[in-house]
């Protein structure tokens, strides 16, 4: 485990407080720029509106001079017919206005006179000398009857400027024809008068249209046709529809219908690769000029104002970041600490040092804690190694006195005269348990016994017995006189009120008669040499340690050769397993009943031992178990 | 595109050269356009040097009042292209030329109005646009047929005298004014326009003329023409876009003011009044007897001192 393992505290709260910051900041900018951009975007649209209106008012300067000179001409050539000197009024009309570069007056067939189908009179200009010229043209090799400048006015009854055609000598200037009709006082139509401009400054003056470096003019005719474009090849070839219909761009075609509806506007529109913002307005004369602005250069303002937003809120959100984190840092390391403290704590190092706090926040209240949960580990530490030391000094005690106990049973039995074998298996590390046997000459004492209690003080009270016991069986007594010496023996000075249940016998191994007294213990199990088992009758005493001065009652019985003797512990009959049911008596008897007759004693104390730990099947013994057999 | 150019106009010099090529001159009816990209193309790619042919295209000036008939007829010109019932009605005035080529199978005459038209009749009394001499007489026998009254006005150029509102509505064709208009006001909603076709008068149109005299001494000649003039236009049908190339190589050689979308859409269009609907292909089906004996009975109906033309004399 390691406490790098995921995001910091700091790094994770930093970050959320950068992400709200920042929804607000950029929320904010938004609006920002929005409001910027719209104010921007109208101050663009105003500033190219103004410079297109400029141009516009340049090039109607001079449509308008044309327009004055010709109309003016035109109502003299009305008011005074035919028989005015028309050569006058043309070349007049040429000197009027140095844009002109022909004018001329065509009249109906006949009417001028009689036999002229065709009557033009047209005044020219040379380039080079400045002499004007004039011709009457009165061939059908000029049909003019039938071309624009003659129809439309005648047709439409008013002035009408002609869509711009290049110049009959093939250059590549342009020239636009104004073209007035002319009525005579009945209303009657009876010509037309012509003025030809030359447009060589046209493509000039709309090029001044510069609101931008890169700002563009486009001049369109009424029939859609570019007058002036900065791609030449376009200009006369081509009309404003001609991209979209080739690209079947229906979108783009709304648009330029839109520039030719007449009304003035702003739109984007293509131009090239490029989308551009048309500011686009009518001229008097019908014509279209459209103003074309990169929408970078339209929108320079609003994206130096939106770059700006955009550098601070990112360098806003830089700085917070840094100085949220570092600060968030400064205030949360000491949990870092904290963290590195408990995790060496965790590691066995108790007395890790717990950085201390300045603040008197949460922070010292967890140090605090820290604290006192390292004092109170170190005061369970030290308490503990005590109670392990004491535990393990005793257990070292107790294992001695086991051993001390074990040595004061014997282990090497008699075997002169009868099969003695036993054996004691203390619950804990020492047991209140207890058997011995002497054989003196023919006689053959054996005794078991159980003290009350357990742990040292039965152990202590089984050696005294089993000294006892053997004291006793010096002095020649009877086996009841034997006991009640012991009995008396132990209650001088029992003020514990200790007491031990015993069973003890004398067999004379040459006639098989055995003396025995029972003091509180278990009756022992006697197998005959049939095999048959059952316990062996014996008179009630008390357990010996009881009453000063008890008298034993001992019996005797003459045994058969054959027979066998299991003394034992209640350890044995009350065995329990789990389910607490006793391993019990019966049981013990059917065990002896299945005895098998060649068995030796140790085989029968074996076996009666591997019975009790099936019955008891694991279960934690409570009690000594003791077994002692005989067998004659 | 130059290079290739040089390199036609050299092999037909050569060839005329090594092989005393026959000289023939043909006059397109109008100015570079791809309504003539056959010939273009039979030129271009050789087809009249192979069949011995040394050709020489010359086109009419814009604004021009002669027609290509009044150049074949005053022998200017040994070929030329023009429209079938324009024909019959020089040859009625007995101008001996003939119908050696019939290209176009259908017509492309087509009306425009300025307002919608619910019915045909919605022309009666308008001023209609024409050209001053010929191709209107489909739209004349219409009127005439259905006596409807229009005050027709002669034009040179249908987009201004149409834009400026001078007239009310105006003839064109489907390959090329119509698409001067269209341009011009970038849509045209479709219930502005009448197409003679689709009422019951869908004649042939553009072909191939030459005079009797030379046809009678120039048979062979005339057929190769005519032969190499076909495998032209098929050649442009089956490579629009180099017979497009090819078309802008000329509109640019000689400063007609027009663009390569407006010659696009012209190709396509002259290329689908070739496809004969009998046969829905370009077949250049010569036009037949019933059609030439209907067209004069309308021409007589239309001009009483119109002669009507002998099918056999006329159709080659």
């Amino acid at each position: 485990m390691t406490l790098a393992a995921s995001k910091s505290i700091s790094k994770r709260l930093s970050q959320k407080i950068l992400r709200i910051t920042a929804a607000v900041f950029v929320a904010a900018v938004i609006c920002v720029g929005i409001v910027s951009f719209n104010a921007i975007v109208l101050e663009s649209r105003q500033n190219a509106s103004r410079a297109l209106s400029n141009n516009i008012l340049e090039i109607e300067k001079v449509l308008t001079g044309v327009e004055s000179a010709s109309d003016m001409a035109a109502r003299v050539v009305q008011i005074f017919g035919p028989v005015v000197n028309l050569d006058s009024i043309s070349t007049g009309l040429l000197k009027a206005d140095s844009a002109l570069v022909a004018c001329g007056i065509a009249f109906e067939p006949y009417k001028l006179r009689e036999n002229e189908m065709y009557s033009l009179i047209l005044s020219t200009q040379d380039e080079d000398t400045g002499e004007i010229s004039t011709v009457k043209m009165d061939g059908e090799e000029y049909d003019y009857l039938t071309m624009d400048w003659y129809q439309i006015p005648k047709l439409t009854g008013q002035a009408y400027w002609n869509e711009p055609v290049y110049d009959e000598g093939g250059s590549s200037s342009m020239i636009s024809t104004y073209s007035v009709p002319l009525f005579n006082r009945t209303g009657e139509f009876f010509g037309v008068l012509r003025a030809d401009v030359s447009l060589e400054w046209l493509t000039r003056v709309a090029e001044k249209f510069r609101p931008y470096e890169s700002a563009k003019t486009l001049l369109v005719g009424k029939s859609g046709t570019f007058i002036s474009h900065p791609d030449k090849e376009k200009i006369l070839n081509e009309t404003i529809y001609t991209d979209c219909l080739d690209k079947a761009d229906d979108k783009a075609l709304a648009v330029c219908q839109k520039i030719m509806s007449g009304e003035p506007g702003i739109s984007v529109m293509a131009f090239g690769e490029e989308n551009y913002y048309a500011v686009y307005a009518p001229l008097q004369n019908g014509w279209r000029a459209i103003g074309l602005c990169s929408r970078r250069d339209f929108l320079k303002g609003a994206e130096k104002i939106n770059v700006s937003l955009y550098l601070i809120v990112i360098l806003g959100l830089i700085i917070l970041y840094v100085t949220s984190r570092k600060t968030i840092s400064k205030m949360t390391r000491p949990v870092t600490e904290f963290a590195y403290s408990a995790m060496n704590m965790s590691r066995g190092n108790f007395h890790a040092r717990i950085p201390s706090v300045d603040t008197k926040d949460e922070l010292l209240k967890l140090h605090d804690s820290l604290k006192y949960l390292q004092s109170s580990i170190n005061d369970y530490i030290s308490e503990l190694k005590i109670a392990t030391s004491n535990k393990e000094r005793m257990e070292s005690e107790l294992s001695i006195a086991s051993m001390v106990q074990k040595s004061m049973l014997i282990h090497t039995f008699p075997d002169d005269g009868a099969d003695i074998f036993a054996n004691l298996v203390p619950a804990k590390e020492i047991g209140g348990d207890l058997y011995d046997v002497i054989q003196e000459g023919k006689y053959l004492f054996f005794t078991v016994g159980d003290v009350s209690g357990k742990g040292v003080p039965a152990a202590l009270f089984m050696a005294i017995t089993r000294s006892a016991f053997r004291f006793a069986a010096s002095l020649g007594l009877s086996v009841a006189e034997s006991v009640s010496r012991i009995n008396d023996n132990f209650c001088v000075g029992n003020e514990e009120g200790m007491f031990v249940t015993l069973f003890v016998a004398r067999i004379n191994l040459e006639t098989l008669e055995m003396e025995y007294c029972n003091a509180g213990h278990n009756p022992v199990v006697i197998v005959g040499p049939d095999g048959k088992a059952d316990f062996l009758r014996a008179k009630s005493n008390i357990a010996a340690g009881l009453f000063q001065g008890f008298s034993y009652v001992g019996e005797s019985v003459r045994l058969e050769k054959g027979s066998r003797l299991i003394a034992y512990t209640d350890g044995v009959t009350e065995a329990e397993k789990k389910n607490k049911s006793q391993y019990g008596e019966s049981r013990l008897i059917g065990f002896a009943s299945g005895i098998k007759p060649e068995s030796t004693s140790r085989e029968v104390v074996e076996n009666l031992f591997d019975s009790v730990r099936e019955f008891t099947d694991g279960n934690e013994r409570n009690d000594d178990i003791t077994i002692l057999t005989v067998t004659l | 595109m130059k290079k290739l150019l040089t390199f036609s106009l050299l092999s037909a010099f050569c060839c005329t050269l090594a092989s005393g090529q026959q000289k023939i001159s043909f006059m397109p009816n109008w100015i570079d356009q791809a309504q003539f990209a056959g010939f273009y193309l039979a030129y271009e790619k050789g087809f009249y040097a192979e069949e011995g042919l040394d050709v020489t295209i010359r086109h009419m000036k814009q604004g021009s009042s002669r027609s290509s008939l009044d150049y074949l007829e005053k022998g200017e010109v040994d070929i030329c292209t023009s429209q079938l019932i324009a024909s019959m009605i020089e040859r009625g005035k007995g101008k001996k030329i003939v119908n050696v080529l019939q290209l176009a199978q259908n017509t492309g005459l087509m009306l425009v109005s300025r307002t919608p038209l619910k019915s045909f009749r919605d022309i009666e009394g308008k001023k209609v646009g024409r050209w001053k001499s010929a191709y209107f007489e489909i739209a004349e026998i219409f009127c005439n047929d259905y006596k409807i009254n229009v005050d027709w006005i002669t034009y040179l150029n249908d987009v201004n005298i149409f834009i400026s509102g001078a007239v009310d509505a105006t003839l064109c064709f489907s390959y090329h004014e119509y698409f001067n208009l269209l341009f011009a006001k970038g849509s045209i909603p479709e219930d502005h326009t009448l197409k003679f076709s689709e009422l019951g008068y869908n004649f042939p149109e553009d072909a191939v003329f030459t005079t009797d005299s030379f046809y009678q001494n120039n048979r062979e000649a005339v057929e190769k023409f005519t032969r190499a003039t076909k495998r032209g236009w098929e050649y442009a049908a089956k490579n629009r876009e180099e017979a497009l190339e090819v078309v802008m190589e000329y509109v640019k050689k000689n400063n007609v003011a027009t663009n390569r979308p407006m010659q696009r859409f012209m190709l396509d269009e002259i290329l689908n009044l070739q496809v004969n609907s009998q046969s829905g292909k370009a077949d250049f089906k010569k036009v037949e007897e019933r059609v030439v004996n209907m067209l004069n009975d309308a021409l007589m109906n239309l001009d009483e001192e119109y002669r009507p033309v002998i099918y056999k004399d006329f159709i080659k």
